[in-house]
C-alpha cells in the first residue's frame, strides 16, 4: 500500500492528473479556484438570502420561521457531500500514494464539521417555534449528529499523530471505515425513529411554491462555492504548513515580499 | 493446515492470557456493575421508572465494559515486542487478528452476557426480557470488538489511546445498540423481536467479514 | 537464501535515514550492519523483515531462485523480547513457532532451549526470568525451524545483556548456521568472533 508517488508515476499515464498531484503545481491553481469561489459565494448567497428571506411568499403552516430552511437544508447536505468528497481523497491517497489527497482530507474536515453543527443549530432554531422542543430525535438531525461525531473522530486522530505520514494513512482508513457506516447508521436511525415516534414531522416536507425552490436552489450553490473556498484555503495553508522546507515555496515567499 | 495452527494458537493464546489474569475480566465486569448501579440513584428508585430505562443503560454499559478492554488487543504485544510476530507472520495478518478478536469475544462475551440477567434484576425488568437482553449483548460485544479492533490498531501504544478509541468506535456501534436494544424493547411491550435480531445479526456478520482486513490495514499503517 | 537490496531510502518519524544503499548478499554469508548510533541499522533490519516500508527504492528476497516476501524470509530479532510476561518460556515458544510455519513439536523447542544453555527454564514463566535469561529463550526462537539454513538470520544487538560464555555459544551457533547454507545480518557495538567462510560489511 505504501507506494511512492514516483512508482505511481510509472503506471499511471495521466499526465494532467499527475502534474496538479504535485503541491507546488496545484498551490496557485488552488488560490484562482478559492478567490473564484468567495466571488461567487458572496454573490449567490446575497441573492439567495434577498430571495429567501424577502421575496418567498410566507409558508401557509409556519409562517415566517420557515425560511431557516434555506440555511439549514444547504447545510446539512454539504455536510453529507463533504464528508464523501473527504472520504474519496482519503481512498486516492491510499491507493495512489499522493501527498496532497490526504492535505485535501484535512482541508475538508473542518468545513463539514461546522456545517453539520450549522445544521444542527439551525434545526434547533426551527424545531423551537415549529414543534416546541429545540431539539427532536428525527432520522435526519440525528444522522447529522452523528456525521459530526465521525468528523470530529477524524480530526482528532489526525491531530494524535507526531508522524504525519502515519497520521494520513490512519486518518485516511477511519474517514473510509466511517464512510461505508454512513449508510448503515442512516437506516439504523431512520428504523430506530419509526419504532420510538411513529411518524414524525420531517422538516421540509411540505411541497414548496417556486419561488422557495429557486431560492433554495441559489443558497445551495452559495455553500458549494463556499465551502470549496473555504477548503482550498484551508488546502494552501497546509500545503505551505507542510512543505515548509521546499525550494519551491522559499522561491515563492521570496517573490511574494519583494 | 500451517493457516489452521496459527490462528488457533493465536486464539488458544489470547484464553489464557485472559484466564491467567484476572483483572482482564474482573475490570471490565466491576465496571459495568458500577455504571448500572449508578443510574438509579440519579433518576429515583421508582420501579416503573427504572424499568424504562434500564434496558438503555444496560446495553450501553455493556458496550462501554467492553470497549475498556479494546486497548489490550494490541498495546500490551506492541509493548513487549510480540506484535511484531503476528506482523512478519507468513499467514494472512486478518486471519490472526479475527482469531484474537473471537477469542476475546467469546471470553468477554460470554462473561458480560451471564452478568446481564443478574443486573437486570436492579431494573426490576421481567425474565424474558433478561433473557433477550443477554442474548443481544452476547452479539453486540462481537460487533464493538472487531469494529473497535480497527481504531485499537490504528492507536497502538498512542497516547491517550483508550478515550480517541472510544470518540472513534462508538459512534459506528450504534446500529448494532439500536437493534440489540430494539429487540429487548420488543419483548418488553409483548411483541415480536424477529427482526431486529436478524438486523443485528446481519451487523455482527457483515463486521465480521469487512473488520479484520481493515484491521490488518490499520496494523501494518501503525507498525511501519 | 539471498537478498537483494537496490537503492534503497529509509524514513523514521519523517526524516530522512539513509539513502541509495545497494547490496547482495548470498548464502553462508554473515553480514554486519555497522554505523554510528542513529544511522538506521535498525530500521534497515526492520525493512528487510518487512516490518516497516521503504522510502525508495526495493528489496528482494529469494529462495531457490523464486521471490518470496520478508516475513517468509527471515527471522527478526530485535531489542525486544517478544516474549509475554504471563506465559512460561514453552507457550511463548510455541505461539511463536506457530506464527512463523513451522512445527518443532516439544523436542524441537528442547532442543532449541538446550542449544542456549536454559532448558531448565522450560515451564518458567517468562515474567520470573531475569534479563540475561529472557534474552537467551527469546533467541530459541531462531532455532524452532527445524531445517537449518532455511530462513534468514536478522539480530539486532543480539550479544546485549548476554554473559561471554553466551555471547560464544550464540557465535558458535551462527558459525553453525552458517556453514548449513543460512545467511545472517546483524548489527553489533560489541566485537565478537564468529568464524564464517563468507563475511561481508555494510556501512551506514
Amino acid at each position: 500500500m505504501a507506494r511512492t508517488e514516483s512508482q505511481s508515476n510509472e503506471k499511471f499515464a495521466g499526465r494532467w492528473f499527475w502534474r496538479y498531484a504535485s503541491p507546488a503545481t496545484f498551490f496557485p491553481l488552488a488560490g484562482k479556484i478559492e478567490l473564484l469561489c468567495w466571488v461567487l459565494a458572496i454573490v449567490l448567497a446575497a441573492v439567495g438570502l434577498y430571495m429567501g428571506f424577502f421575496v418567498a411568499p410566507t409558508d401557509a403552516q409556519q409562517g415566517e420561521v420557515y425560511r431557516v430552511i434555506f440555511i439549514h437544508v444547504p447545510a446539512a447536505w454539504m455536510a453529507m457531500v463533504i464528508y464523501l468528497a473527504m472520504a474519496f481523497w482519503a481512498c486516492t491517497g491510499l491507493v495512489l500514494g499522493t501527498r496532497l489527497s490526504f492535505m485535501m482530507s484535512h482541508a475538508l474536515a473542518p468545513t463539514g464539521a461546522i456545517m453539520s453543527v450549522v445544521a444542527l443549530w439551525t434545526g434547533a432554531l426551527w424545531g423551537r417555534p415549529t414543534w416546541g422542543t429545540y431539539w427532536v430525535w428525527d432520522a435526519r438531525l440525528t444522522s447529522t449528529l452523528i456525521l459530526f461525531f465521525l468528523y470530529v473522530g477524524y480530526m482528532a486522530l489526525a491531530a494524535s499523530f507526531d508522524d504525519k505520514k502515519k497520521g494520513d494513512r490512519a486518518s485516511a482508513l477511519i474517514a473510509l471505515v466511517g464512510a461505508i457506516n454512513v449508510p448503515i447508521i442512516y437506516f439504523s436511525v431512520k428504523w430506530w425513529n419509526t419504532l420510538h415516534q411513529g411518524s414524525s414531522v420531517r422538516p421540509g416536507s411540505s411541497s414548496m411554491a417556486t419561488t422557495m425552490l429557486t431560492a433554495m436552489m441559489i443558497m445551495t450553490f452559495a455553500f458549494w462555492a463556499y465551502c470549496i473556498a473555504a477548503a482550498m484555503h484551508r488546502l494552501r495553508t497546509e500545503i505551505i504548513e507542510r512543505e515548509r522546507n521546499a525550494a519551491w515555496l522559499k522561491e515563492a515567499v521570496k517573490e511574494a515580499i519583494k | 493446515m500451517s493457516l489452521m495452527r496459527a490462528t488457533s494458537a493465536v486464539f488458544r493464546r489470547e484464553l489464557q492470557l485472559f484466564a491467567r489474569r484476572k483483572s482482564d475480566w474482573a475490570n471490565p465486569l466491576m465496571f459495568f456493575l458500577i455504571v448500572c448501579s449508578l443510574f438509579p440513584f440519579a433518576v429515583g428508585s421508582e420501579s416503573e421508572r427504572l424499568k424504562l430505562i434500564g434496558i438503555g443503560v444496560i446495553f450501553v454499559g455493556a458496550l462501554l465494559a467492553a470497549m475498556l478492554s479494546l486497548p489490550r488487543l494490541f498495546d500490551e504485544d506492541a509493548r513487549d515486542g510480540s506484535l511484531e510476530l503476528m506482523v512478519t507472520s507468513p499467514e494472512p495478518l486478518a486471519a490472526l487478528i479475527l482469531a484474537r478478536v473471537a477469542a476475546l469475544s467469546l471470553a468477554l462475551g460470554v462473561a458480560l452476557a451471564v452478568v446481564t440477567p443478574v443486573f437486570a434484576l436492579f431494573y426490576a425488568l421481567p425474565f424474558d426480557v433478561a433473557v433477550m437482553l443477554a442474548l443481544t449483548v452476547a452479539m453486540a460485544v462481537p460487533t464493538l470488538l472487531l469494529v473497535g479492533s480497527i481504531a485499537a490498531a490504528l492507536l497502538v501504544s498512542a497516547r491517550g489511546g483508550a478515550i480517541l478509541t472510544a470518540v472513534l468506535v462508538l459512534p459506528l456501534t450504534i446500529p448494532t445498540l439500536i437493534f440489540g436494544a430494539g429487540a429487548a424493547l420488543k419483548v418488553f411491550y409483548g411483541e415480536s423481536p424477529v427482526a431486529e435480531l436478524a438486523l443485528q445479526a446481519a451487523f455482527m456478520l457483515l463486521a465480521l467479514a469487512l473488520c479484520p482486513l481493515a484491521a490488518a490495514a490499520a496494523l501494518k499503517i501503525s507498525t511501519d | 537464501m539471498r537478498v537483494a537490496v537496490n537503492a534503497l531510502a529509509a524514513e523514521r518519524g519523517g526524516r530522512a535515514v539513509f539513502a541509495d544503499l545497494s547490496f547482495v548478499a548470498e548464502p553462508g554469508t554473515l553480514l554486519r550492519v555497522s554505523g554510528a548510533n542513529g544511522a538506521g541499522k535498525t530500521t534497515l533490519l526492520r525493512i528487510l523483515a518487512g516490518l516497516g516500508a521503504a522510502a525508495a527504492g526495493g528489496v528482494t528476497w529469494q529462495r531457490n531462485g523464486a521471490d518470496i516476501s520478508g516475513a517468509e524470509a527471515a527471522c527478526f530479532v530485535g531489542h525486544a523480547n517478544a516474549f509475554n510476561e504471563a506465559l512460561t518460556v514453552r507457550e511463548n515458544l510455541e505461539y511463536a513457532a506457530a506464527l512463523a510455519g513451522v512445527a518443532p513439536g516439544t523436542d524441537g523447542i528442547a532442543s532449541a532451549l538446550t542449544a542456549l544453555g536454559v532448558k531448565s527454564l522450560i515451564n518458567r514463566r517468562f515474567g520470573t526470568l531475569s534479563q540475561g535469561q529472557c534474552k537467551r529463550c527469546s533467541l530459541a526462537r531462531l532455532l524452532l525451524d527445524p531445517q537449518r539454513g532455511r530462513r534468514a538470520w536478522l539480530l539486532d544487538e543480539p550479544f546485549v545483556a548476554l554473559d561471554v560464555d553466551t555471547q560464544a555459544q550464540l557465535a558458535t551457533i551462527i558459525s553453525a548456521e552458517l556453514a548449513a547454507g543460512g545467511l545472517v545480518i546483524y548489527t553489533s557495538h560489541q566485537s565478537v568472533d564468529i568464524a564464517a567462510a563468507n563475511v561481508q560489511e555494510v556501512s551506514l
